[in-house]
């Protein structure tokens, strides 16, 4: 029964999803990296170049998952001061003449926090790609491209919030797109919704000599990954924190500061006494043993005597 | 011991070889790579110290001060003769007049340069600086004595002037001070601020100059009056009154440029150089007094770039147009104007000296006859009115001295009572030269001070014409020292023998042998200096082996004069060693608003001569060496003009043809300061000579790959640091403890790039620690692509950085901590992974025949730690090995001027507080907060190199063993073994007590034979 229960309690919270999902329009990401990893994604044909406007439930949505130690409270403050807010920035393409045009669109999620504190930081995450379908022409233009071995070059807006005249360019040899069946990867630096520099190579393999393979048909795969966060750690007072004692090591506060010093075990303490008195007593025993068979004359080593004094004149003459 | 040592590394090489690269002796031999890395490790201690006998038998320390721009000579009273100098290097400097050495000498700061030189009472030299500081100097030990600020009016005129008289009362006659309006009047004993007058406040005069008449307390200010017109201002010594302005006006703007003024008179050039005007100084009059002279009235064809010189000459002026100086005598008593001099050529004119009674004499240098080596000059000394003639001599100087641009003349008597003189001359190339009774008395290279770009030639191979047997001693004299050196060491030799061993150290034969050696320390050092002259210098002791100034880049008349850039290496022969030299080239920029760019010149670093030389009609802005050299092997070498189009050079089929096969793998990259962005390009198509009007090279076109755009607003780039292109990796992998193998990323397209937040950055305390954020990047140069990105709160720079292998070591500054901090970032491929262990690494798919695309997806593991620091650093340098089997040190060039050898292995980031056992015995180090710094650490011991500003590794042919030269003002040079001198003997080997012990052991056989046979036949006998 209770089983019964869960498994329609399971299939009512996958209903769920799917359908928030599909209202959503954005169901296929992958929640559980979705803060570092942007999103792997088809390219669905349609372009969405106007600005959404302030969208809560994304918000909510992109809160639960990052900021699930808040407090409600805070949670609610956090919300007040920050946005987040859809964006749009073009992707361009040149094919080797130099002229860019443009064949795609990235969308994304502002993030705005800590307005208040005057401490303002802008993320942006959930990044995915929309590919325009790629004219005649232009896959005429891709096939020269891989002929000549040229560079297929991709420009993004430097600034991602207000794309304006600077911007980044990244290219990759035609060849190695091609080889890889157009799937495609970007590595984007972001630092507070500016783009620094964008990584782009094809998923797969590509060294020279590079072989001259055509796609088949142009629908490309995107997987895009935002980098560039990465702080390094404080080099803080380290060694005033608890220093990891050995067994017997203890701390001893002398005139040069604290130091660590190994305890001495019992054994390396009074080795020097130990060893000594050790002999001592062995000596003492063995004298102890002999004691009763010189007390008690035998004729045993009596009978031994003479053929050991014979053994021993006849080594002694032999050595001579 | 050496020969099996040299036998195991050679062996390595050799195997390395056979099997086709380098990678695969790493991959087929890692067992025995670790043999050698433990062997290294347990020669290796952190003391790299020498001993105090050790002390220049392998390193030498220059000095120099710079070119000189002030000279007084003190050569009066019973002390030593000496001349005090300051320099464009914004050095001080007493030097011995008898042999030009440095008593003493100090640098100021980079800023603090020195406008004025004086001596006073004969024995304190006043200096003053940047128009507010002046300084006084204890002649005798170079000791200051007081230093004063005072206020000034920046981009005035400025000058020191001394007293006559003495207002405070202390026997000591006190100095004035103009800058700008400002006249100050400080005490000659310690410097207390006496008075200080406004004249542009009070009388509206901007002071030109104050010169003292005849009478006591009491000078005279002039100065422009408006556009046109000459003030005079009388300034009363004693309280800094300033008299009524005296001012006269002329119909014509005047030339601000200069103002010629005597205790007689004032000289000003109209600004369209047609009229002379001349302004009398009669204190009498209750006016000024302007004679007007037209300029073709004196001569007939005056050119067209006239201009005043700023010769202080007395009772004349001079003036230089075209190629032409002219001397004009002045009238004190009317003002009128005379010819008296009119020479052609290179002139140089000395200021008028002040002899006995009111008599003044002015040297002059002519150059007159170009010889092959020796330039000859004319020397010529005037007297008062310079129509008589006191003294006329020729000189000689080398020819790479170049012509005479400054000359100091100094008076002296002769042994029969007359007056001689002599001139301390300062040459094209920076040079300092002591001149006397025509005779070159003494000649400082002060050029090497102002060192552009150094690099390396190997020296000529040992022909049957140089012998170096005859060099070498006999063996007798050979096993003498050795039976010396051995007394030595058991403490049994005299003084006199302690002495002549040491000695013999310092002066081995063989260290200066211009011919190259077994071991690879005898190499010739190329440095190109700010003047345009390149210089061998022999690395076994420094001296100078040629000198060329540059005949291409000389400026000459009508056209520009060339800047020196870059010095390259063009041709190093390998194959031909035996009948082809080294060619460098230099690189150099022209002064702007000619059609001429740069010039390219190619020397021959064996005989020092200039082989060829190209004008280019483009900008050269960065040149890229292409691993490729053609059949003579010159390197081809791609140079990127403002255009960034690429110009091949040697512009020849060969290298076009070499060019073409590899254009698809050349890129390049630009930094662009001023926008904040990073771009790359590859090449395009040749375009058809035809169609270009440029004729130099043949010409490509390039095309943007990538662009990296840093925020502007939050990061600035600050430092951008390459690996050296001829950087020899020795194995690609790193072996743990575990046995598992970490794969090194070794990239040659790798740069680092560090950030720092722009605001405040380069003003020292004003930053605050919450805004400022270091961003340090690893950037792959042909894709574009970052690599690595990581942010450093709180720090700051100047950022001095080196990349080599797959790491890189950066020194910044933690505004938080107020401390230096270095971080180290090692970079690992780990799309490798899966040959983890040794055996797969040697068995695995991977190996170094398959070529490494940056087109590829890499998976990276960077691993970072930090670490405090004591030291601000000037620059940072790693040691290179001819191998790189060799442990690597950190060269850092302190704030101190000396170069400090850190052993990499301080900066790994994993060291740990606890190491386990397996790690100690890997020779990690337990983790520490600070990088200790032990003072046995200074490669520099005892010296130092002032105003460090660069160091070059070079590696010897000896593994173990990298050459250090590192240059400033002054020059250093010595050897360092990260890993201790593991190939070779040490120098203080005994090899006379390896050869007794052996004559001993042989003795002892022999003897204990005999009696062994005596004994064995007694025993049979028995």
């Amino acid at each position: 029964m209770v089983a019964m229960k869960r498994v329609v309690l399971v299939f009512v919270l996958v209903a769920a999803i799917a359908v928030c999902g599909v209202v959503s329009f954005q169901s296929d990401e992958l929640p559980e990296d979705a803060e570092e990893w942007g999103l792997v994604g088809e390219a669905p044909p349609v372009i969405k170049t106007k600005v959404a406007e302030k969208v809560e439930a994304e918000a909510e949505v992109e809160e639960d998952y990052s900021d699930g130690v808040l407090s409600k409270a805070g949670r609610k403050g956090a919300r007040a001061a920050s946005g987040a807010k859809k964006i749009t920035f073009p992707l361009e393409h040149s094919l080797g003449d130099g002229k860019f045009e443009q064949i795609g669109t990235f969308t994304g999620i502002l993030r705005t926090s800590g307005v208040e504190s005057g401490n303002e930081r802008q993320v942006i995450t959930k990044l995915r790609l929309a590919r325009n379908v790629m004219t005649t022409a232009e896959k005429q233009a891709f096939e020269n491209l891989v002929k000549n071995d040229g560079f297929y070059t991709v420009r993004i807006p430097a600034n991602l919030i207000k794309p304006r005249r600077k911007q980044v360019l990244a290219s990759v040899k035609a060849r190695c797109l091609a080889a890889a069946n157009l799937k495609e990867r970007f590595d984007l630096f972001m630092e507070q919704g500016n783009l620094i520099g964008v990584g782009y190579a094809p998923i797969g393999d590509c060294s020279y000599p590079r072989p001259q393979v055509f796609p088949k048909d142009y629908a490309f795969e995107t997987l895009i990954v935002a980098k560039g966060n990465e702080q390094a750690p404080r080099l803080g007072p380290r060694f005033e924190e608890v220093v990891p004692l050995r067994p017997g090591e203890k701390l001893v506060e002398g005139e040069e500061g604290i130091k660590v010093v190994v305890e001495k075990t019992f054994w390396q303490k009074y080795w020097i006494y130990i060893v000594p008195f050790g002999f001592i007593v062995i000596n003492a025993l063995s004298q102890l043993a002999n004691l009763p068979e010189e007390g008690q004359p035998g004729q045993g080593p009596a009978i031994n005597a003479p053929s050991q004094r014979t053994g021993g004149s006849g080594g002694g003459r032999n050595r001579r | 011991m050496r020969h099996w040592i040299g036998c195991f590394v050679k062996g390595i090489r050799i195997f390395g070889e056979a099997r086709g690269g380098w990678m695969v002796v790493a991959m087929a031999s890692p067992r025995l790579l670790l043999l050698v890395v433990a062997v290294a490790l347990f020669l290796s201690s952190p003391c790299h110290a020498i001993y105090e006998d050790q002390v220049g038998v392998r390193d030498w320390h220059q000095q120099y001060i710079g070119r000189v721009k002030h000279a007084v000579f003190q050569t009066q009273g019973a002390g030593r003769k000496r001349v005090v100098v300051a320099t464009e290097e914004n050095a001080l400097a007493s030097l011995n007049l008898r042999t030009g050495e440095i008593y003493w000498r100090h640098v100021f700061g980079a800023t603090d340069s020195i406008d004025a030189l004086e001596v006073s009472m004969g024995k304190y030299v006043i200096t003053l600086s940047k128009g507010h500081i002046v300084r006084a100097w204890h002649l005798p030990d170079g000791a200051l004595l007081w230093e004063t600020r005072i206020h000034a009016n920046l981009g005035f005129n400025l000058g020191l002037v001394k007293m006559p008289v003495d207002i405070d009362d202390d026997k000591i006659n006190d100095l004035l001070v103009f800058s700008g309006s400002f006249l100050t009047a400080i005490s000659g004993a310690d410097g207390t601020l006496l008075w200080q007058v406004d004249a542009a406040a009070s009388k509206n005069i901007f002071i030109e100059k104050v010169v003292l008449p005849t009478e006591e307390s009491k000078a005279y200010g002039v100065g422009f009056y408006g556009i046109n017109g000459l003030a005079l201002v009388e300034i009363d010594l004693k309280t800094g009154d300033l008299s009524e302005l005296k001012t006269a006006e002329t119909a014509g703007i005047l030339s601000t440029d200069h103002l010629h003024v005597t205790k007689d008179f004032a000289v000003a050039l109209h600004s369209d150089a047609e009229n002379l005007v001349v302004a009398l100084i009669n204190p009498s009059s209750e006016s000024l007094t302007l004679v007007e002279t037209p300029v073709r009235s004196l001569l007939t064809n005056p050119g067209t770039t006239l201009k005043l010189l700023s010769t202080k000459l007395e009772g004349a002026i001079s003036l230089s147009s075209d190629d032409q100086t002219v001397i004009l005598a002045v009238d004190s008593s009317s003002g009128k104007l005379s010819l008296v001099e009119r020479l052609t050529g290179a002139v140089t004119v000395s200021d008028s000296l002040s002899v006995l009674d009111e008599k003044h004499a002015t040297a002059m240098i002519e150059f007159s006859v170009e010889g092959n080596a020796q330039n000859v000059f004319n020397l010529r000394v005037h007297g008062t009115d310079f129509s008589d003639e006191i003294q006329k001599e020729t000189v000689k100087l080398p020819s790479h001295r170049g012509l005479v641009q400054k000359v100091f003349l100094n008076a002296y008597v002769r042994t029969d009572r007359s007056h001689g003189f002599r001139a301390l001359v300062v040459g094209e190339d920076d040079s300092l030269s002591l001149l006397q009774q025509g005779e070159v008395v003494w000649t400082r290279e002060d050029g090497l001070a102002s060192i552009v770009e150094a690099t390396t030639a190997e020296l000529p191979l040992e022909r049957d014409g140089v012998s170096v047997a005859e060099v070498e001693h006999d063996l007798a004299e050979w096993l003498k020292g050795h039976i010396m050196k051995l007394k030595a060491t058991l403490f049994l030799a005299t003084p006199d023998e302690l002495a002549a061993v040491q000695k013999a150290r310092l002066n081995l034969a063989d260290k200066t042998k211009p011919t190259r050696d077994h071991n690879g320390f005898r190499k010739l050092l190329l440095v190109l200096t700010k003047s345009g002259k390149i210089s061998a210098l022999h690395t076994g002791d420094g001296h100078v082996v040629w000198s060329l100034l540059v005949p291409s880049l000389r400026a000459s008349y009508g056209g520009p004069a060339f800047v020196p850039r870059k010095l390259l290496q063009w041709q190093v022969p390998h194959q031909h060693a035996l009948d082809e030299n080294p060619v460098v080239l230099i690189i150099a920029q022209a002064d702007p608003g000619y059609d001429v760019k740069s010039a390219l010149s190619w020397v021959d670093a064996h005989k020092g001569t200039e082989l060829q030389s190209v004008k280019l009609s483009f900008p050269v802005m960065r040149v890229v060496s292409i691993p490729l050299t053609d059949s003579s092997e010159q390197r081809l070498h791609l140079l990127i003009d403002n255009l960034r189009r690429g110009h091949l050079f040697p512009a020849t089929e060969e290298s076009l043809a070499l060019f073409l096969k590899y254009k698809e793998n050349a890129y390049f990259y630009e930094v662009d300061d001023a926008d904040q962005k990073m771009h790359g390009y590859g090449m395009k198509d040749l375009v058809d000579p035809n169609l270009v009007d440029i004729k130099e090279g043949y010409v490509f076109e390039t095309e943007k790959l990538w662009s990296i755009v840093f925020p502007s607003e939050t990061e600035a780039i600050t430092a951008v640091v390459t690996r050296r292109p001829d950087e020899v990796s020795h194995t690609q992998t790193k072996v743990l403890p575990n046995r598992d193998v970490l794969f090194k990323y070794l990239n040659k397209n790798l740069v680092f790039v560090a950030t720092v937040t722009p605001k405040n950055k380069d003003v020292v305390g004003t930053a605050n620690p919450e805004d400022s954020t270091l961003v340090a990047y690893l950037i792959d140069t042909v894709s574009g692509r970052i690599l690595h990105r990581i942010s450093h709160p709180n720090m700051q720079g100047p950022v001095h950085a080196v990349v080599s292998e797959n790491w890189v070591v950066y020194h910044y500054f933690n505004l938080r901590q107020r401390r230096y901090e270095m971080s180290v970032l090692e970079i690992y491929d780990q799309s490798r992974l899966p040959d983890k262990g040794v055996v797969q690494l040697m068995l695995g798919q991977h190996n170094s025949s398959v070529p490494i695309s940056s087109y590829s997806p890499i998976n990276l593991e960077v691993k970072g730690q930090s670490y405090y620091f004591t030291f601000t650093l000037k620059s940072m340098a790693v040691t290179s090995t001819a191998k790189g089997i060799t442990a690597k040190q950190l060269l850092l060039g302190t704030v101190t001027d000396q170069v400090l050898a850190l052993d990499k292995r301080l900066f790994d980031p994993r060291r740990t507080p606890t190491p386990t056992p397996a790690e100690l015995e890997e020779g990690l180090l337990p983790l520490t907060d600070s990088i200790p710094i032990n003072p046995q650490s200074y490669l520099t011991h005892s010296y130092q190199v002032e105003g460090l500003r660069g160091m070059l590794t070079i590696p010897a042919r000896l593994e173990s063993t990298s050459l250090v030269f590192a240059y400033g003002l002054d020059l250093f040079y010595t050897h360092t073994a990260p890993s201790k001198i593991y190939d070779s003997l040490t120098e203080d080997f005994s090899y006379a007590l390896l050869l007794i012990t052996i004559i001993a052991l042989l003795v002892a056989i022999v003897v204990t034979y005999v009696l062994s046979e005596r004994r064995e036949l007694a025993e049979k006998w028995k």
